[in-house]
């Protein structure tokens, strides 16, 4: 059986190994959503929804009164543009270290400008402190490169309530490949 | 492109590299639909698409069915929301929940009135049902209304109501189950564009029309189609609605056959629809008699096995259903088994258990603070030492909540549960869950069942609210189970091996070396897919008939049945074994199941022991046809002549089906059975033989011929005290009367009777029967009259039995009723092979049953009769005796016997110094003295002797038990009574005390353990158990065998009650004669449990049937090995029975009267009884009878004796407290001569 990782199992991959193991390999894990997990899936869907281009007034308006200003506000800002390639678009990436494995998750949102693709990602609190060294943004940026087969890709970390964005060009300096192999590398 | 092939080829990797190969080359992944059986299989399709693929893909859409649905409508929410007319508004339904789809349910339901539904089959189930297949059918408003008519149903517009009632709540509560979803699905597809321009699907022949409807919308707009189908397969029809589509027609192309070889298992398909029997070298057939010894079989083959280097994952084991009786025999391979989840309560888990009775504590719900789940909390969920929990334990029991006590773990414990109070029911879970139990591999199944837990919590709160959670969900939680969700998915153990029904064993395709089917005579092999509420065959969506006739449902059963089996062997690489069993554990026959498909060689390895007979035996031996009347007096050999009869028509080639023997009770029935076993042990199918009772079963249930009856198919029949029960009730202020009503109805019912004599007496009656057919239930006597209904009135069946009984051998035909008769002589009338067995003079049930005396007296006397007049049981002494009794009676003008005189087997009578010994004494205590010491000079001489103390009444038997157990003399009672077997008493005791481990409950244990002879220090146990003041589990009580037994007990408080019961039984009885019966006991907890809401209450419900006197069991007989001790019974129990010294003591006139100065005991209940058969006897006839029937009564004593017969009475008696005097038997005079 071939081995997928997401960005968030290898994250916990390079920080802890036992923790990993325990989660991802073995479900020992008690599942609980909080209140903080329970509105940034809100506002996933809200607008995935919105840029299917369904009507979604009517959730809208059942949304708690804080959340309908974070989600007035962000429809107003001009963050989001008119339209794009896909959304929520699941990717698999075969790779092949020592052994094969598949890197897999999903982007919010994918825009074409030009001759470049632009990963959006939805943050509901906090854009990630270096986004650059993130792990979500190596794994996002070279799926991206491998899947649409250029180069010209950024990724764009939007903060829904804070109104805020943090854009990160692909590195071509950067060996991407060997920094999750190397991580990959460690479950064995 | 279509293919045709079965689960032997590879193909799902064959698929699966299609896939891989149409992405590496471009295709969009995210274009491309997979349709998978289920999600173990969607596992294995994605494992093997993963292989295959190089190029970097999009999303992998493979999909389960019910996984497509629920994909739909996440993408797709805002469609449906859009469309439901309400205030409510939300982002993300709710989907999945089980739990909380079934409170939806049932409160629609209770909002529709139903009325006039019989209660029997759970509502719920027959709705839930319904509703599925009307889902996964696809049908329409229309489709359903035209069943309606088909089926004639009576319930429908309510069915209707709840339906349309439950859908609209659904769309309000923005909640849907599986079910619901692929409705919606329905509804969406038809609303959006097709994205899909390539579909694959695997195990075609398995898809539901709600599935095969979709993909023929999308048809025309699909690229390329990739089809693999079985066209034998579809397993899943029925209930599980399997739509067996036909591909080549919907895809217009023919399909190309996959290179593989099912000879073999077609053959079996072909066999089976045909109903013919299958026989390959390939399958194994093994039948026992007791269940027991089956599974006894199966572990010593699975170990010879594995012995012989089988791997553990090359072996399968297939059960109708798994309980926990079997559970507990496969238990003892010593090898991890994985039992592949069917349903299951969430609360069977311990853990999850604990939690619940913890969650209830906080929230201030009802719970009961007994020891053994508080015991648990403190043990396993916080890990306190086993004393400190004792302690623990029995201070929060006294004082009904958790006390405060100092230690550390526990004040913790004490301070979480405080902190949380306020918090949601999934706050609360989840914070216990996380500070008290540790993530680690050995917790992994406990923490899944507490993920499991949490979710039903979860989605209640979600879309029911907080409150609603915590009022009614954690009352509800008790009986939750987790059944049938097809979204779970399991993590199969690869070393291990497998166990389940048939249907999941195909469902997850479990591929193994060696296949175990067990219970293959089990009737719930083979499922009703039909029910009041529904009906799986005419709910398909391709249905066209007018009307569904029985012949039908048999087609389509036997339809069903050859799909399944062919699947199942078709996972086969090696042998297939099938098991039966005669007999299940709840002592009842197996009927049924899928035995009666196969057959193997039946060659037989050994000979039959060659019988040389008696010259009185002889013409028996020498039968060849027609009637035949065999007078056999007591000890001549019957049982042994008449089987020897059975092996030889058997081995003049006679089919065993074409003999039908009927004894007197099933114990007999058993031991001709295992007898015949003996005889021949490859023999599979055996002879019919069974008591009436039994034969009119069968003769009720066979071919469905109940539905001539008018009776449903899931009849109950109910025993002696269910009656009491029910007439208790009808009786109301008179209950006491019960009896005599009983009595009355029953001589009404075998008397054939017709009109009333008495208001009162219709009055009853019809109450009674409006209740048995209100509820389906027959009771004994309703048997044997619809049995011999269904053979007068209806000519097919006639034929059928009439063709099928070639031979009949009854067995103690001079007890055999009228009814009984009647039954033979219709089955006789084709080939009038009749032998009748019995003895005129042993006939003591008359006064008892309608049992016809004079009826087999002159069959006797008027065919060809066999007289077998020597016996070799008796010594001389005996049975000049018993020969003088009989010219006595003659004497005295009494009809009671016929004129046999009892001769000795040349050489073969025991012989004794003293033979008959008679003594009259002064004093009652003069007899009872010389009784003991009597006794005590025969079990000195021949400490190996056998020694029987026969009474007259049930009541004298426990006195003279007394009496004996007081001098310290080793006895026996006999009783079917419930309360009074050992093994259940025993069990009893210890799960009691298991349940509340209070002192009182130990020296219960310790009582019961001393009078099943199993431990002897009851009184020093009691003295010092009342004297400790710690716990009893912490007290220094080393020196008790029970105290280190309670404990071990107590330590095993995981395992589930009846696992537990099965335990205590095999540790005190597994080396005793009792222990045929510890399954049995076993299956008795197992059923009380069932019904029950808990272990206590189900220990509770144990306690009340064991001290109702008249709750009895027909325990299996133990195997006499009473040497040494004197057996105590009445003279109707010993009958068929043989003692070497023999007592009957009491011998006075009241007694035993022998003439017309009897008393009837409460004459006007007689009379009243009397009144109601057709010809009423007068009180002299009834006098007459009663004194006949005790000149036989006495017959039968005295003739139960090898070596000696003690007949002693006293001239004065104590009767109510005051000396009497009563003269002797007037045969006592004749003997002193």
């Amino acid at each position: 059986m071939i081995e997928s990782y997401s960005a968030s199992s290898l994250r916990l991959l390079q920080k802890d190994k036992e923790e990993f193991k325990k989660k991802y390999k073995m479900s020992l894990s008690f599942k609980h959503t909080n209140e903080f997990e329970k509105t940034g899936n809100v506002f996933h869907k809200l607008i995935f929804y919105y840029l299917k281009g369904f009507d979604v007034s009517k959730m809208v308006q059942k949304l708690s009164d804080d959340n309908k200003e974070v989600w007035e506000n962000f429809i107003q800002s001009g963050i989001l543009k008119e339209k794009y390639e896909s959304v929520e678009q699941t990717f698999w990436i075969k790779e092949k270290s020592d052994k094969d494995f598949f890197i897999n998750g999903r982007y919010d949102a994918i825009l074409k400008e030009d001759n470049s693709y632009i990963i959006y990602d939805w943050k509901s609190e906090n854009i990630p402190q270096n986004p650059e060294d993130d792990i979500q943004t190596v794994v996002y940026l070279y799926s991206a490169s491998k899947l649409f087969k250029t180069e010209n890709i950024k990724i764009r970390y939007v903060a829904l309530k804070k109104l805020e964005m943090r854009e990160v060009l692909f590195d071509k300096n950067k060996d991407y490949q060997k920094i999750i192999n190397d991580i990959v590398s460690n479950d064995d | 492109m279509l293919y045709k092939g079965s689960v032997k080829s590879n193909k799902t990797k064959f698929l699966a590299q299609k896939y891989a190969e149409l992405i590496n080359s471009g295709v969009n992944s995210d274009n491309i639909l997979v349709l998978c059986q289920n999600s173990e299989k969607k596992k294995i399709f994605t494992d093997y698409a993963k292989e295959f693929l190089s190029a970097p893909c999009y999303g992998f859409k493979i999909f389960s069915f019910f996984g497509l649905a629920r994909y739909f409508i996440e993408e797709n929410w805002p469609i449906i929301e859009n469309s439901i007319k309400d205030e409510n508004a939300v982002v993300m339904p709710n989907l999945g929940g089980l739990e909380i789809s079934r409170y939806i349910f049932k409160n629609c339901i209770e909002n529709v009135k139903f009325k006039g539904y019989n209660s029997k089959n759970n509502l719920l189930h027959q709705m839930f049902r319904r509703y599925s297949l009307i889902c996964q059918n696809a049908l329409t408003q229309e489709d359903v209304e035209n069943r309606v008519k088909i089926l004639k149903e009576s319930f429908s517009n309510d069915a209707q109501a709840a339906i349309s009632l439950y859908r609209n709540k659904t769309l309000e509560l923005r909640s849907f189950d599986y079910l619901r979803q692929s409705e919606a699905f329905s509804f969406l597809y038809k609303k959006l564009k097709n994205n899909f321009k390539y579909v694959f699907v695997d195990d075609g022949d398995e898809l539901s029309p709600a599935a095969t409807e979709y993909l023929k919308y999308i048809k025309d707009d699909v690229k390329e189609f990739y089809v693999f189908y079985d066209d034998k397969g579809a397993s899943r029809e029925g209930y599980l609605a399997a739509a067996n589509e036909d591909f080549e027609k919907l895809l217009n192309e023919k399909a190309q056959k996959i290179d593989e070889d099912t000879t073999l298992e077609d053959r079996l398909f072909y066999s089976i629809k045909n109903e013919e029997k299958f026989e390959d070298e390939k399958i194994i057939l093994k039948d026992f008699i007791g269940r027991d010894a089956m599974i006894k079989d199966v572990i010593d083959k699975i170990n010879e096995l594995l012995k012989n280097g089988v791997k553990l994952s090359e072996i399968s084991i297939i059960m109708p259903e798994t309980d926990s009786i079997i559970k507990f025999y496969l238990s003892k391979i010593n090898k991890k088994i994985y039992y592949l989840t069917g349903s299951e309560k969430l609360s069977n888990n311990s853990l999850v258990n604990c939690f619940l009775m913890i969650l209830k504590s906080i929230n201030s719900l009802n719970v009961s603070f007994s020891s053994k789940p508080v015991r648990k909390i403190m043990s396993d969920v916080l890990k306190i030492d086993f004393k400190t929990s004792n302690t623990i334990c029995d201070l929060c029991v006294k004082n009904g909540s958790f006390v405060h006590y100092d230690n550390k773990k526990y004040l913790k414990f004490l301070s979480v549960l405080n902190d949380i109070k306020a918090e949601k029911l999934s706050n609360q879970l989840y914070i216990l869950c996380d500070k008290f139990i540790e993530l680690k591999e050995e917790n992994q199944k406990d923490i899944l069942k507490l993920n499991e837990l949490m979710k039903q919590i979860t989605d209640f709160e979600d879309v029911l609210g907080d409150d609603t959670a915590k009022k009614y969900l954690l009352e509800a939680l008790d009986y939750t189970i987790i059944s049938e969700n097809p979204i779970r998915s399991e993590e199969i153990d690869k070393d291990s091996i497998v166990a389940g029904t048939a249907q999941k064993i195909i469902d997850s395709e479990v591929k193994t070396k060696y296949q175990f089917l067990l219970d293959g005579s089990c009737e719930n092999w083979i499922k009703q897919d039909t029910g009041p509420l529904y009906n799986s065959w005419v709910f398909r969506k391709k249905w066209d008939k007018k009307d569904f006739t029985y012949e039908d449902n048999k087609a389509f059963m036997l339809d069903k049945t050859a799909r399944i089996l062919r699947k199942l062997f078709l996972l086969n690489e090696d042998k297939i074994y099938i098991y039966s069993s005669n007999y299940n554990f709840r002592g009842q026959e197996n009927t049924g199941g899928i035995s009666k498909f196969f057959k193997s060689e039946q060659k037989n390895t050994k000979k039959p022991k060659n019988i040389i007979p008696r010259d009185d035996q002889k013409p028996v031996l020498e039968y060849n046809g027609g009637k035949m009347g065999v007078n056999a007096v007591a000890g001549s050999g019957k049982t042994t002549i008449m089987l020897a009869l059975l092996v030889k028509l058997l081995n003049q080639g006679v089919e065993p089906q074409n003999i039908f023997v009927l004894t007197f009770m099933d114990s007999a029935a058993k031991n001709f059975k295992e007898k015949i076993k003996e005889n021949f042990p490859n023999l599979i199918e055996l002879p019919h033989i069974s008591t009436i009772h039994g034969l009119a079963l069968r003769i009720i249930k066979e071919n469905s011929n109940y539905r001539y009856l008018d009776l449903s198919e899931n009849f109950e029949i109910i025993d002696e005290v269910r009656t009491q029960n029910i007439m208790s009730e009808i009786l109301e202020g008179e209950s006491s009367r019960a009896k005599t009503y009983i009595k009355a109805i029953e001589n009404f019912k075998l008397e054939e009777g017709k009109t009333f004599k008495s208001l009162n007496f219709k009055r009853v009656y019809e109450a009674y029967q409006n209740y048995l057919k209100e509820n389906s239930l027959l009771d004994y006597n309703d048997l044997l009259i619809y049995a011999l209904k269904l053979l007068r009135e209806n000519k097919e069946i006639r034929e059928y039995y009439g063709k099928l009984a070639r031979y009949i051998l009854e067995d103690e035909a001079q007890d055999s009723n009228c009814i009984q008769q009647k039954i033979i002589e219709i089955l006789s009338k084709k080939w009038e092979n009749v032998v009748r067995v019995g003895d005129v003079n042993q006939s003591i049930m008359t006064t008892f049953s309608n049992s016809d005396v004079k009826g087999f007296k002159n069959f006797v006397e008027n065919s060809n009769y066999v007289n077998m007049n020597r016996s070799q049981r008796c010594s001389k002494g005996v049975y000049t005796l018993a020969n003088k009794l009989i010219k006595y009676a003659k004497n005295k003008n009494i009809d009671a016997f016929i004129d046999v005189e009892m001769l000795p087997v040349e050489g073969k009578n025991p012989k004794d110094d003293i033979e008959v010994k008679c003594e009259v004494f002064n004093e009652e205590n003069e007899e009872t003295k010389y009784i003991i010491s009597e006794i005590g000079k025969i079990f000195t001489k021949n400490p190996n002797s056998t020694a029987g103390l026969l009474l007259r009444t049930n009541y004298e038997v426990n006195v003279w038990a007394d009496i004996l157990n007081a001098h310290k003399i080793k006895t026996k009672v006999f009783s079917d009574n419930l309360g009074e077997n050992p093994v259940f008493k025993v069990v009893l005791a210890c799960l009691k005390f298991i349940e509340d481990t209070t002192n009182e409950n130990a020296v219960e244990c310790s009582k019961a353990l001393f009078e099943c002879g199993i431990y002897n220090d009851f009184c020093e146990f009691k003295e010092k158990v009342q004297k400790i003041k710690t716990p009893f589990l912490n007290s220094e009580l080393e020196d008790f065998p029970l105290w280190w037994d309670l404990r071990e007990f107590v330590s095993n408080s995981k395992k589930d009650i009846v696992e537990l019961s099965m335990m205590i039984g095999e540790y005190y009885f597994s080396n005793s004669p009792h222990n045929v019966n510890i399954s049995l006991v076993s299956g008795i907890v197992e059923d009380v449990n069932k019904k029950e809401k808990s272990s206590l209450g189900a220990v509770h419900k144990l306690e009340k049937m064991k001290n109702n006197k008249r709750e009895t069991k027909k325990f299996f007989d133990i195997e006499k090995n009473r040497k040494g001790t004197v057996e105590i019974m009445t003279i109707h129990k010993s009958k068929g029975d043989e003692f070497d010294y023999v007592f009957i003591p009491k011998m006075s006139k009241e007694n035993f009267p022998l003439d017309m100065n009897i008393k009837i005991k409460r004459e006007s209940d007689f009379i009243f009884t009397e009144n109601v058969k057709k010809i009423p006897k007068t009180l002299f006839d009834m006098k007459k009878e009663a004194a006949e029937e005790n000149y036989r009564l006495l017959y039968v004593g005295i003739t139960r004796a090898k070596k000696r017969i003690y007949l002693t009475t006293s001239k004065k008696y104590k009767i109510f407290h005051k000396m009497t005097e009563i003269a002797p038997c007037d045969f006592i005079s004749e003997v002193l001569k």
